[in-house]
């Protein structure tokens, strides 16, 4: 950690001293080692006050000002002010305030820049394009991480807001959640936490606002609002006569839900929101903001199908929900379900907070042993709350970065080689102007003014491209973080996209000089002989170049192929359906009805749907396969043999499911029978379970006759059920997981559930319309969500692996593009330089052939060499990805094979035209020329 | 050679970053981390300076002489966080005191004018 810390700190130094040399050197001599000491203090104090992500944000703060203030000054004031000139007391006030002085000498060294760079119309285009391609891949990334990583969260005193999860960890649980009870003892006890807010989240079918719709709503206690720093913008937030289990159900609307639901109607204040079965009286609307309260990211919240709006709608006091108002959840510890935010009080470090629950926490345990039975591992995790919104989308953002930096390598890399080569050509020009004394400092301040130019036109391109590309990105996001509403190309981005631009034009102001090893003018002077020299370091250079070009390409290639492979395995994946041809669709029931009247309209609906000529097979279920939600880790009684003290409570699902599920769905029957109609309420109970759970619960004996029940969270076992089925296993849980158990019970002996699935005998789709009739027609009220094929559903749960795959194959065809040109162009400039060797050779009898062969070697060569290194740096890095492959070594041989094959066939694609080029070369008159 | 005695009239108006560090300076000799950290405070972080603005501007008063270098205190025992040589202290001088005590003057009566016109709440104008 420490040592971590230190490294980072003398690469930000480092970065610091580059950042510098945009400076004079006069001034450089002046002030340089009290800047480095400023610079240090900075980064010690905002180290100590927030952390990484704080320094981050200052360093890139503070290389844009370097960088743009040394470039004023340096553009300004080439030389140092003369010592103790006594000045007029006119000049001195433009003195302090910038003006006026050699502001000549700028403009004309960008006039003259941009009059040479008119001149050389392909060399600009080529410039501003590669350098546009990788600037705009890194601040449309970049842009990412500030909004979701590096941005404090929009909340006074962020750093302090905690949240808390109790986690079961041998229970294989990451969050239980806590119950009021747990949340009253933290309250009174934790002298570090100043506040503990309940947090829980709800989804409300709102009527009598327009058509019946779904809303995500935050059940809250009132210090929610002063945690958050969340402020009316009309009416009041909740009070603490609000929380009490007594008080009337009240609701406080987010801005963007007034303005959308309401038009933004003052006159909401006092009215009541149906909330289906209870109304809640509109007490307030909070001014715009941002709320992640609920961290859905997009998969849960696309359910929903609300387009467009992130986070709560409204809040709403605990009162306003049954569920949480009922006994059970009021008065039993074991009965957690509300999430909880905590603020640190101040100067409190989250150590502390951590070291004073961890004992609060030993001290319930001890005097409530049955609500933590030993062998679960309970335990209070607390964990900053931004970390634990962004943590998902942290390690692919970094990733991506890390991939988008080695684009802007081989981007610059390229115009690298470009600036050389331009400058190779320029060389007697440039002579012949030193020698009417220019002079160095001249010269290479309109070198810089020209690369700075051109860097500054790339920079607008890649701004245009990223903004471009940056609603893609934030749906990317969205699918990892909750925090995609501040993404955006703020101030800071375009430091950011600044630091890129002109830290690539003083390398480029610095490639030139590397021909010319120690002295600019000495070699314009040799220059001035008539053709170039074209040393032996200029082109070892441009080969480095190229070869390094090449070899970051391999990089970036592999990582694509290691994606797109794995993607393709995930796609072969068996989930144990038949997704062909089946649908379903989501009727969630805010009715209020009784459970045998919810039954009749499952059982009508069914029926129906059932006589549609195009249908083979319909029923309802709890949830849609591969949604992969409700799976908790449980344990199970089995009847005839004794539970143990502490079970073994393995991930399972638990669905509900009716007759005909099974064959709707395309699951195999492996022993026993399905459920039938007769499985009805008053029958004995039966259940279902697959293969993997049979093989755990049963191992040696057939489970179908057997009674099992679950374990309660009180320790109770029940209800018993008989097993009348096995089926085989299915991908529930997400195709690249393994199957989990699962328990299917019989959805009459239950409760009534609503998801409906169909399988037809095409296309389902169609149906659709003729199904949402019939919903219609037995309950008008009932909104219809989410109508998806399961196949639809299986392209979806593997989204986010698709869309890295794109992104990197994109990232590594814009890297290939990038180098190709590359190549192509080293290979033309090294041929033309060697039209007379050529020339001679043929004249001497070399034939076409060989000189063909000579070209082609050369870029073989480089190509071989690329190979080498970038196939070891792809060894070396593309373990980082292994977390986001499935099924596919990251030293996978035939990813790695095939990148080579393709790199060698790319090289050699691009060394044809030059090569035809030099076999083309007319002996006499390149020895005319000579 | 005559030397002509500035006029401390001329230097006005100064850039808000001049004005704040020759304030900053008024009170003690400091360096250019305690320069930023104390602008930083007295404007409540609404202000944030960037060394690279500040050592341009450093620069240029020192330069028309309303600063000039000051040698470094003796090391307090438990100072900022670092201390070595390297850290310049800055001091200002007596045109800059009276350049600043101008601009001051100066921006008090730009204030005066917005309370009497009601654009601020209203209070006894001086």
């Amino acid at each position: 950690m420490m040592a971590g810390r230190r490294l980072f700190r003398s690469f930000l130094l480092r970065i610091h001293r580059f950042c510098l040399h945009t400076y004079p050197s006069w001034f450089r001599a002046a002030h340089g080692g009290a800047m480095i000491g400023t610079f240090e203090d900075l980064v010690t104090v905002t180290y100590e006050r927030t952390g990484t992500f704080g320094v981050i944000r200052v360093a890139i703060a503070e290389f844009g000002s370097l960088l743009f203030r040394g470039m004023r000054e340096r553009f300004s004031r080439p030389s140092p002010p003369p010592d103790h000139q006594p000045l007029s007391n006119g000049r001195r006030q433009h003195e302090i305030n910038f003006r006026e002085r050699n502001r000549m000498y700028t403009t004309n060294n960008f006039r003259y820049a941009f009059r040479s760079l008119v001149r050389t119309p392909g060399y600009t285009a080529a410039f501003v394009l590669t350098l546009g391609l990788g600037i705009g891949a890194n601040t449309a990334i970049f842009s990412v991480i500030n909004g979701v990583l590096l941005r404090p969260l929009p909340y006074p005193d962020a750093d302090r807001i905690m949240y808390l999860e109790q986690v079961a960890a041998a229970g294989g649980t990451t969050n239980t959640s806590l119950s009021f009870v747990e949340v009253a003892d933290y309250r009174t006890e934790a002298t570090t936490l100043e506040e503990v807010v309940e947090f829980g989240d709800w989804t409300f079918n709102v009527l009598g606002r327009g058509e019946p719709h779904l809303t995500i709503a935050g059940l809250v206690t009132a210090n929610f609002f002063q945690v958050l720093g969340l402020r009316p913008h009309l009416g009041r937030t909740l009070t603490e006569e609000d929380d009490s289990r007594a008080s009337e159900p009240v609701a406080v609307l987010t801005y963007e839900y007034w303005v959308r639901m309401f038009g933004a109607d003052s006159s909401v204040i006092g009215q009541t929101l149906d909330l289906t079965v209870k109304k809640a009286t509109i007490v307030g609307v909070l001014e715009p903001g941002s709320h992640y309260a609920s961290m859905r990211a997009q998969p849960v919240r696309s359910v929903l199908a609300r387009g467009g709006a992130s986070g709560q709608d409204f809040y709403a006091n605990y009162p306003s929900n049954d569920h949480y108002m009922s006994a059970s959840m009021q008065d039993e510890r074991a009965h957690r379900m509300t999430s909880v935010f905590a603020k640190l009080r101040s100067g409190v470090t989250v150590e502390a907070a951590r070291a004073e629950v961890d004992g609060i926490a030993a001290n319930l345990h001890a005097s409530y042993p049955e609500s933590y039975p030993e062998g679960r591992g309970y335990e209070i995790v607390i964990t900053p709350w931004r970390d634990l919104i962004t943590q998902q989308a942290r390690p692919m953002l970094l990733i991506l970065f890390g991939t988008a930096l080695f684009v802007l390598v081989i981007a610059c890399a390229n115009v690298a080689n470009l600036t050389l080569t331009r400058l190779i050509r320029q060389e007697r020009e440039l002579a012949i102007r030193a020698a009417l004394g220019a002079g160095l400092a001249r010269i290479r301040g309109q070198l810089m003014a020209e690369n700075l130019a051109l860097s500054l036109a790339g920079a607008t391109l890649g701004l245009v491209l990223a903004v471009t590309g940056l609603d893609l990105l934030v749906s990317y996001a969205s699918r990892f973080t909750a925090r995609t509403g501040e993404i955006g190309i703020d101030l800071f981005v375009l430091a950011f996209t600044l630091i890129i631009a002109v830290g690539a034009a003083m390398l480029f102001a610095w490639a030139p000089r590397l021909p010319f090893s120690q002295d600019l003018g000495a070699s314009l002077t040799a220059a001035g002989g008539g053709r170039a020299t074209g040393g032996v370091n200029r082109r070892r250079a441009q080969r480095a170049l190229v070869v390094s070009q090449l070899a970051i390409s391999f990089v970036l290639l592999v990582g694509a192929g290691l994606m797109t492979r794995s993607l393709i395995k995930l796609n072969r994946v068996d989930p144990g359906f038949d997704l062909e041809n089946v649908m379903s669709m989501d009727m969630p029931d805010f009715s209020g009805q009784s459970q045998p009247q919810r039954f009749e309209f499952s059982r009508t609906l069914v029926g129906r749907v059932k006589q549609f000529p195009q249908v083979d097979a319909a029923s309802m279920a709890s949830g849609a396969p591969l949604q992969g939600r409700f799976v908790t880790p449980r344990a199970f009684g089995v009847e005839g043999r004794e539970l143990l003290p502490n079970p073994p409570t393995p991930p399972t699902l638990l669905k509900f499911a009716g007759p005909d599920y099974f064959r709707t769905v395309g699951t195999t029957l492996l022993a026993g029978r399905t459920f039938e109609s007769r499985d009805h309420a008053e029958a004995p109970r039966v259940a279902i379970i697959n293969e993997s759970m049979a093989k755990f619960y049963f191992p040696d004996r057939d489970p179908v006759g057997r009674r099992m029940a679950t374990v309660r969270f009180n320790g109770a076992l029940g209800p018993w059920a008989t097993i009348v089925g096995v089926v085989a296993d299915t991908k529930e849980a997400g195709l690249d997981r393994e199957p989990v158990h699962t328990y299917f019970q019989a959805l009459e002996q239950n409760f009534a559930q609503t998801t409906l699935l169909v399988r037809t005998k095409g296309d389902p789709l169609p149906v659709a319309g003729q199904v949402l009739e019939e919903v219609r027609a037995l309950d008008p009220n009932r909104p219809v969500l989410d109508v998806q094929t399961l196949e639809q559903r299986r392209a979806a749960s593997v989204a986010p692996q698709r869309l890295n795959a794109t992104l990197f194959t994109v990232f590594a065809a814009l890297a290939l593009v990038i180098a190709t040109v590359g190549i192509a162009g080293v290979l033309s400039f090294s041929v033309s330089q060697r039209t007379n060797e050529f020339g001679i050779r043929m004249t001497l009898g070399a034939d076409q052939t060989k000189v063909l062969k000579m070209v082609l070697l050369e870029g073989a060569t480089l190509a071989a060499v690329a190979l080498g290194i970038g196939g070891a740096g792809a060894l070396l890095l593309s373990r980082f990805l292994s977390g986001l492959l499935f099924e596919i070594q990251p030293t996978d041989p035939v990813t790695f094979f095939g990148v080579a094959a393709l790199l060698t066939l790319v090289t050699i694609a691009a060394s044809l035209a030059p090569a035809r080029n030099a076999t083309s070369v007319d002996p006499m008159k390149a020895l005319r020329a000579e | 050679m005559i030397q002509e005695t500035p006029d401390p009239q001329s230097f006005l108006p100064l850039t808000n970053l001049s004005f704040h560090t020759l304030v900053a300076l008024a009170e003690e000799d400091r360096h250019g981390y305690a320069i930023i950290k104390d602008i930083e405070d007295r404007t409540d972080r609404q202000l944030s300076v960037r060394s690279g603005a500040l050592y341009t501007v450093i620069q240029r008063l020192l330069e028309v002489g309303l600063v000039g270098n000051a040698p470094a205190p003796a090391p307090v025992p438990d100072g900022g966080p670092t201390s070595d040589q390297r850290r310049k202290y800055y001091r200002i001088t007596k045109l800059g005191r009276q350049v600043a005590a101008l601009e001051g003057a100066r921006l008090a009566r730009m204030v005066d004018a917005a309370h009497q016109r009601r654009l601020l709440p209203e209070r006894e104008v001086r």
